[in-house]
């Protein structure tokens, strides 16, 4: 691949990934080891995009206090541990395990998107624009589903959360993608938080996770600078791009068409690698 | 709701001009000024989560927040031992 495909890819993978919710890594790890990079020279440019596709949501999530950071910093401790175990043993695992892995990641990830659900909690008419935002000692808050309508939560569940965050944490370690699309449906499904505060605060737990990884990866000799600035570079403007987007294109429907993609590109890494 | 958040985002959106600058730096500058741009691109890329997780640690200190301090005050142990695991192997 090319420097100028090279951009591409980690351009629209971004764009589409921060337009579905699923973080563009998922998309561009096995477009790049279906192009031929290995598994092992793929991976830190994926987390290189994760890393900047969190830096290019964070100011307007921030703005809109979307984040619930209590709960992004409390189950972030374990995702943060297990990536550091996944990005160490990412070193001795073989080159086609690996691919055969990253296979089976974007089923899974194609699976989970496509079955997303979408509103749980319902607003609150007692509640107003000074109610949004965390709360102080909790896993709890209150964020704006629309014009004038409030909704509040509160985490559920800590304990079986925190699981699905180990899981996602070793993935990113191990093969480069973010691990997303299981931390936003466990935080959404399973802790019963709002899908939209469940993806900007994995939005936010997923920088500090790939920081953990590009650590090692560097300390590995992995990451080539000229590549990943390219690629950083791209996917801090596809992640912006995306963001801007969402207001335009439905999710729901994005999702679907990239579990579709996901499905033909794991089946494909698999195929190719047993 | 966070105190201070405003600034937060604020120095976000610096992190975020500045990461973009050097990786257009990194990516098209020959030599060693473009490998320095892209090298601290990637060094942006790492500090600025962890910065967030600092600050926030310290807002959650200021304003007696200790449960959550004291858990952000973990995270940060278990990055700085990461990195000094990373680096020692």
């Amino acid at each position: 691949m090319n420097p100028v495909e090279l951009a591409v890819a980690a351009l629209i993978t971004a764009a589409v990934g921060a337009l579905g919710g699923l973080g563009g890594a998922i998309l561009l790890v096995p477009i790049l080891v279906l192009s031929g990079l290995s598994a092992r020279e793929a991976a830190p440019l994926g987390l290189i995009s994760v890393a900047a596709g969190s830096l290019a949501a964070a100011p307007h999530q921030l703005r809109a206090h979307m984040v619930n950071h209590r709960l992004g910093v409390s189950t972030e401790i374990i995702g943060s541990a297990a990536a550091l175990i996944g990005a160490l043993a990412s070193g001795i695992i073989g080159e086609s395990t690996l691919a055969v892995m990253l296979g089976v990641v974007a089923l899974v990830a194609a699976f989970f998107g496509a079955r997303r659900k979408g509103i749980r909690n319902l607003p609150d008419p007692s509640l107003t624009i000074d109610d949004i935002g965390e709360h102080a000692g909790s896993l709890s808050g209150v964020y704006q589903l629309g014009d004038g309508e409030f909704v509040q939560y509160e985490a559920a569940r800590v304990p079986i959360g925190l699981v699905g965050m180990a899981a996602a944490g070793l993935i990113a370690g191990l093969s480069g993608v973010s691990g997303g699309f299981i931390k936003t449906p466990t935080t959404s499904e399973v802790m019963h938080v709002p899908v939209k505060v469940a993806a900007a605060t994995t939005t936010f737990t997923v920088g500090i996770t790939s920081a953990v990884a590009l650590l090692v990866y560097e300390a590995q000799g992995r990451i080539v600078v000229s590549d990943a600035a390219l690629v950083a570079g791209a996917a801090l403007v596809g992640g912006t791009l995306g963001a801007r987007l969402q207001a335009v294109l439905p999710p729901p429907l994005v999702r679907k068409v990239l579990s579709v993609v996901l499905v033909i590109i794991g089946v494909l890494l698999i195929v190719r690698n047993l | 709701m966070i105190p201070g958040s405003e600034r937060l985002a604020a120095v976000m959106q610096t992190a975020l001009i500045a990461a973009f600058l050097l990786a257009l730096g990194g990516a098209f500058v020959p030599g060693a000024i473009g490998h320095a741009s892209g090298v601290a691109c990637v060094a942006l890329l790492i500090c600025a989560p962890v910065a967030r997780v600092g600050w926030l640690t310290v807002e959650w200190a200021r304003t007696g927040d200790r449960r959550f301090a004291l858990l952000g005050a973990v995270l940060l142990g278990v990055l700085v031992t990461s990195g000094l695991l990373a680096f020692l192997r």
